[in-house]
């Protein structure tokens, strides 16, 4: 009697917890009938407060169903696209760094492609001789080297200009390839994602 | 706020969140609406919810809001089917009993202040502690504790003349 008075007295002042509210409750007699009638309507209010499983599928579908969220993948699509591209282009050039005397060697081919000549093999060109000039005989002969001019813009040749175009017309066909190639590649990511968004 | 951080720390309140609406409105499917309206609309602004210092408290205002609201909307009669009746009151007599102590305890209940009245529909319809109700309303334990103590004496006066 006297625990359930402490009680009741602690749970008028606000501070039992439920535990203790549910112990009052199963102590109470008819003798206290204000209190008994008090908790067991308290005890018919308790609700069900367990959390639905389906609660938190629903939200997340209700999230995903907001307009305007698959934006987030067109930026996606787009980075990976430029990526595949940036290492196309890195490809390329690794392979024309790689490749120099190839070039130089089609060179005549490309030439004579161009001005629709047959192809004639070239001659190695004979190295100058350098210029000897005898001042004193007391003193010891020096080779003078053959003066160099220095500063002057050198003109290209016309061989010079066709070497450059073929080499260009080269570059620009690989570069065409390796477009294509990362155009497919992002073409490819962008489905894979629609299938991806229809599964969900 | 990132969507990881989202999912992380917004998503698992949904519970809590529900906990409140039940205690609230009485009614599970009405909960479940609220609470999903709740988030998505935190969704749409979780940008903003950088600055919030208590995701807890902002998301228990945002429910308890949208909870005052439906009330208002709702027809004066209470769901009195909804609360749970145990089964040693089959009796129609204990059924009628108890049918009219839920009303009068709901009546009473509702006609409280504002404060009161949601820290007595926590701490009654949903059991939570005295800790938990502060921690979702922003009040200090003294706070609750008072507000319980109060609300508790008014309902003893009214079922002592019962």
């Amino acid at each position: 009697m006297e625990k359930t008075k402490q009680l009741l007295d602690k749970f008028y002042r606000g501070e039992t917890t439920a535990e203790e509210n549910k112990l009052i409750a199963s102590v109470l007699s008819e003798e206290d009938s204000s209190d008994k009638a008090l908790f067991d309507a308290l005890d018919v209010a308790r609700l069900d407060v367990s959390v639905p499983p389906d609660l938190e599928p629903a939200i997340r579908q209700a999230i995903a169903a907001i307009p305007g969220r698959r934006k987030v993948i067109a930026p996606i699509w787009a980075k990976v696209a430029g990526i595949a591209a940036v290492i196309a282009l890195l490809a390329l050039g690794w392979v024309h760094l790689n490749e120099p005397k190839g070039y130089i060697q089609q060179a005549p081919t490309l030439i004579a492609e161009v001005r629709q000549e047959p192809i004639v093999p070239q001659k190695a060109k004979p190295k100058p001789k350098a210029e000897v000039v005898v001042t004193d005989q007391s003193k010891p002969v020096e080779a003078v080297k053959p003066k160099v001019k220095k500063d002057t813009p050198k003109v290209p040749t016309e061989e010079e200009l066709l070497v450059a175009e073929a080499s260009l017309r080269l570059l620009g066909e690989k570069l065409n390839a390796a477009g294509l190639k990362a155009a497919g590649a992002a073409e490819q990511i962008q489905n894979n994602n629609s299938l991806k968004n229809i599964l969900k | 706020m990132t969507e990881t951080r989202f999912n992380e720390e917004i998503l698992p309140l949904h519970a809590d969140m529900f906990r409140v609406a039940v205690s609230l409105l009485g009614n599970r499917e009405e909960a479940q609406d609220v609470v999903q309206n709740a988030m998505v609309k935190l969704w749409t602004i979780k940008e903003k919810l950088e600055g919030v210092r208590s995701l807890k408290a902002y998301c228990y205002g945002m429910v308890r809001n949208a909870c005052l609201t439906r009330i208002s909307q709702m027809r004066s009669t209470e769901p009195v089917d909804d609360m749970t009746i145990e089964a040693d009151r089959s009796t129609p007599h204990k059924i009628v009993e108890a049918r009219d102590s839920l009303r009068i305890l709901k009546k009473a209940i509702d006609t409280m202040p504002a404060e009161q009245s949601e820290v007595m529909k926590l701490s009654a319809y949903a059991g939570m502690s005295n800790s938990e109700i502060a921690e979702l309303t922003g009040l200090s334990d003294t706070n609750v504790r008072a507000l319980l103590s109060r609300g508790r004496k008014k309902l003893k006066i009214l079922f002592s003349k019962i």
